[in-house]
């Protein structure tokens, strides 16, 4: 019973207990005395509280960055808060409340603006390279801060100062939401533009646009070449005028341009270069035989040029072929060129080899040596019998009928 | 003599052995260390899939945007880490410890957070605080892509201050940022971020007008249901539409006309919920509609956190649930929470209090039909947000002659119009070792005797505790220690092998 007894007694103390800290709760009263006045930022604040009670209130002061706690000087009943600059440097919404006892006790509000100087701009150029024709722009976004990198007030005053071909012209912008921003339109001209801002008498840093020439319009081409016998051997070139877009402005140097090649059979050969100074060049090789070439040049997706033709007359008028005895080996040359000299070595000879029966048999190619090539049919491929043969050249054609026959000497 | 030389040259050689080996173990395994390491799918980092650790609702205003139109990706790039920089901003508040706000504070606005965290830490202020919900207005794209500028509006912020690891106060407040951005390495980042007055810009969120209906509270007569083989986890693996149509069939015929279900947090997947076991709520709602028995649903069961950075998953989990459901024809109420004022002693009953409160304006937000409710485990407990719920319930353990003088001071106690419900009662039929031979069936079917009329005289409506015996109750229910557990397994009407107890007769007698 007794241990009873003593657990009662213990829980009607510490029944009585709580009801005495209500009590002193219900007491506590704060009246405020001073707010602080509507100042500046980075100005220091001051809160005086009359107190009436056993309490230490605490001040919690919100800022746009975040809350803090302060506490207070109490002095015979008189809570002070002094509230260093350092804490007001962010300009907007300031709240304050005053807490005991997880109550709010009191609470108001209060609104700092920024300061009226400048101390930096902050300024944003995009995007750096536009193209030319007047519809195509950069933007420049421009972020005034006051000394304690707030923004400034609404309503600031800008001027944003460009410089495009050699003209300079000043705009007004208005600050608002602690930004403003402008649309800055390239001309036909390609160049650069060249930009800034400022805000009572505090530049920005110079900021720079390139304006790249527009899309390229159509051009002309023309060939190259050192004679015009197709002797597989010499290099054509192709060449573009400057080529300019429709301002003028002689495109960017490095712009593609791929040159197609139609030749009489219908093959499609290509070739590119990019330009300097709006001229690109192209290079073949000459044909190994009489040809006629359809040329059209293009910068893909935006222009193409005129189509010109090349003819190329054959290098070779005749040559010989003269066989062994038994027919199977046979020497081709030696070739004489356009100049009555030997062909350059390399070109190609075909032999094209046909079963009495018409019948294509094989195929065999090699070149020019010395201006001579040879061909050797051996017996263990090719039975003895009468065979076609056809020989090209240079686009020149030679038919044999010629019978293979078993070598005698052995 | 020779022995001896045997034995020597034996131990040399075992010996010699035994060195080998190990030396050959101990460089495979270093060869083996060095060869594991990641593996091929974790190379790309491709399958590490965040859970998300900060989620308040945002909805973006898109419609009047100067500089240039918004795409969507960048939106929700911009989207992540601003809420990425609450969160970091948030964090640095609770642990004075700035880490993360490099990546998502620009250089010039993140030393004004450090002379902030300075200040507090040197006083010992900190601050543990969530928003919960934002509606950014986008004002201003800039043409290449890399500022930003919005109005977050109605930042619904809850903020807990703490002086020397005590907490002073808590508050919940809405408030306007007027936000700057910019696409730094990667990171938009914040430049400016100034608190502005409410102006006539602020969103339009007009909240719908209530119609709570609370009519059908009075009349419930129902028990709390878990299905034979699964308790407490309805919605899982086991879950079987057929058995829980068979239960529920029972349940109509002892002409009951209410359920009280569980949803446990952890395992509906937190923040993103599980659309499976989602599923299966609403097919076990199908059910019971089907056989014209009306649910209460209790959210967050086996949930014991209330951190105020949980707070933003807490909402998203409810809200996934609360839409889904709350259209449902068999839903009649809402339970925040199963007897969380068990949680006061370990977690603090303001920060408790607080997360319900905070969770009961959502919901209504979400819902503002379905009458919304606590789960009390006792009617001392019940009276803590009376004026908040619309219906005031509270759970019964004690003993029979002391019910009706609990009921009577909490009925004085919460305010008169409010329905009451006693949500959970019961008693174990178990009668063995470990309570000392003292419950029986007759001993179960004897208290529903007694507690029946009493109730029915009263017209207290009522949910019983339970349908099943269980034959297994998981640790996490009541903890491990056997007096507690197995008495858990017996308070069913009906045994574990779906037999009638006695008391089933008295409960369906009605």
């Amino acid at each position: 019973m007794k241990p009873l007894l003593y657990i009662l007694c213990f829980m009607l103390l510490l029944g009585c207990m709580e009801e005495n800290e209500e009590k002193i709760e219900q007491r506590f009263t704060v009246k405020l005395l001073s707010a602080p006045e509507v100042s500046q930022v980075g100005d220091a604040l001051e809160f005086k509280f009359a107190l009436e009670g056993n309490q230490t209130p605490m001040l919690l002061l919100e800022n746009s960055t975040g809350p803090i706690l302060f506490r207070p000087e109490v002095i015979s009943g008189k809570a002070t808060y002094r509230i260093e600059g350092k804490y007001t440097r962010r300009s907007g919404q300031y709240r304050w409340q005053l807490i005991a006892n997880t109550e709010r006790m009191l609470s108001g509000s209060f609104q700092l603006e920024p300061k009226k100087a400048p101390n930096k701009i902050e300024t944003y150029f995009g995007p750096r390279s536009i193209r030319a024709g007047g519809t195509d722009y950069s933007m420049l976004v421009i972020m005034p801060t006051d000394v304690y990198d707030n923004p400034l007030s609404e309503g600031t005053q800008i001027e944003i100062v460009k410089q495009l071909d050699d003209k300079t012209s000043v705009a007004p912008a208005v600050l608002k939401d602690g930004f403003a921003w402008q649309l800055l339109y390239g001309e036909e001209k390609a160049g650069r533009m060249l930009v800034g801002a400022s805000v009572n008498g505090i530049a920005s840093k110079e900021l720079t646009s390139i304006i790249s020439p527009s899309n390229a319009t159509d051009f002309t081409i023309v060939y190259e070449r050192v004679h015009e016998f197709a002797d597989g051997n010499q290099v054509i070139s192709f060449k573009t005028d400057p080529i300019t877009d429709r301002f003028g402005n002689v495109v960017s140097d490095g712009t593609l341009v791929n040159f197609i090649v139609t030749n009489t059979k219908g093959m499609r050969l290509q070739t590119s270069g990019t330009t300097l100074a709006g001229v690109a060049t192209g290079r073949m090789l000459h044909p190994d035989e009489a040809d006629q070439w359809a040329i059209e040049a293009f910068v893909t997706g935006e222009a193409k040029s005129q189509s010109i033709s090349v003819s190329f007359v054959s290098s070779v008028a005749d040559f010989d072929v003269i066989f062994s005895e038994d027919n199977r080996q046979m020497n081709i040359g030696p070739v004489i060129g356009f100049m009555d000299t030997l062909v350059p070595d390399g070109l190609q000879i075909q032999l094209d080899l046909y079963a009495d029966s018409g019948i294509l048999l094989e195929t065999k190619t090699t070149n020019t040596q010395f201006g001579k090539g040879q061909f050797i049919l051996e017996e263990g491929f090719f039975p003895n019998g009468t065979y076609k043969l056809k020989i090209q050249l240079a686009g020149l054609e030679k038919e044999f009928n010629r019978n293979l026959s078993s070598n005698e000497v052995e | 003599m020779k022995w001896n030389k045997a034995i020597l040259r034996i131990a040399l050689i075992v010996s010699f052995l035994a060195v080998n080996a190990l030396l050959l173990f101990g460089i495979s395994s270093v060869w083996s260390y060095l060869n594991t390491g990641a593996d091929r799918s974790s190379r790309l980092h491709v399958s590490v899939e965040q859970e998300p650790s900060y989620t308040p609702e945002v909805i973006w205003d898109t419609t009047l945007v100067e500089g240039r139109p918004i795409e969507k990706e960048t939106l929700a790039k911009i989207e992540l880490d601003y809420l990425n920089g609450w969160y970091v901003k948030n964090n640095a508040l609770a642990t004075s410890d700035p880490h993360g706000l490099a990546d998502y504070f620009t250089d010039s606005a993140r030393t004004k957070i450090f002379d902030l965290l300075t200040f507090n830490k040197n006083n010992g202020n900190t601050f543990e605080q969530t928003s919960l919900s934002h509606y950014p207005q986008l004002k201003f794209y800039s043409a290449d892509g890399t500022q930003i500028m919005f109005v977050d509006q109605q930042v619904r912020l809850f903020r807990k201050s703490i002086l020397d690891n005590t907490p002073i106060f808590e508050e919940t407040r809405t408030a306007n940022y007027k936000v700057i951005m910019l696409l730094e390495d990667g990171f938009w980042r914040v430049r400016h971020f100034i608190e502005t007055f409410d102006d006539a810009t602020t969103h339009s969120n007009t909240t719908a007008i209530e119609k709570i209906n609370t009519d059908d509270i009075a009349g419930i007569n129902g028990l709390n249901y878990y299905p034979k083989n699964s308790p407490w986890d309805t919605f899982g693996k086991k879950y079987n539409a057929d058995s829980i149509d068979v239960d529920f069939k029972i349940i109509k015929r002892m002409g009951l006309n209410t359920i009280r279900i569980f949803i446990p947090y952890e395992d509906f997947g937190r923040a993103r919920v599980d659309a499976v076991k989602l599923e299966n709520v609403r097919s076990l709602l199908d059910r019971a509609n089907d056989n014209n028995l009306k649910v209460i649903v209790t959210l967050f069961d086996f949930y014991g956190n209330y951190e105020v950075a949980d707070w933003s998953l807490n909402h998203r989990h409810a809200k996934t649930i609360v839409t889904a459901l709350k259209n449902h024809e068999a839903l009649l109420a809402w339970d925040l929470k199963n007897e969380p004022d068990l949680d006061f002693d370990s977690r603090g009953k303001e920060t408790v209090l607080a997360w319900l409160k905070e969770l009961r304006i959502q919901i209504r937000n979400w819902d503002t039909e379905h009458p919304i409710t606590i789960g009390w485990s006792s009617t001392e407990a019940a009276v803590h947000l009376a004026e908040e719920v619309d219906f005031v319930s509270f759970h019964y353990y004690r003993k029979l002659d002391e019910f009706l003088e609990a009921y009577e001071s909490l009925e004085l106690a919460v305010p008169a119009q409010k329905s009451i419900v006693l949500q959970e009662y019961g008693i174990s039929s178990y009668g063995g070792f470990w309570n000392g031979y003292q419950g029986s069936e007759e001993k179960q079917a004897l208290y529903y005797e007694t507690m029946q009329p009493l109730l029915k005289q009263r017209n207290i409506p009522f949910l019983f505790w339970t349908l099943y015996d269980f034959k297994e109750v998981p640790t996490s229910v009541v903890g491990r220690l056997p007096w507690r557990k197995t008495p858990q397994q017996y308070y069913g009407c009906l045994n574990m092998d779906g037999l009638e107890k006695k008391s089933f007769q008295v409960l369906s007698k009605q």
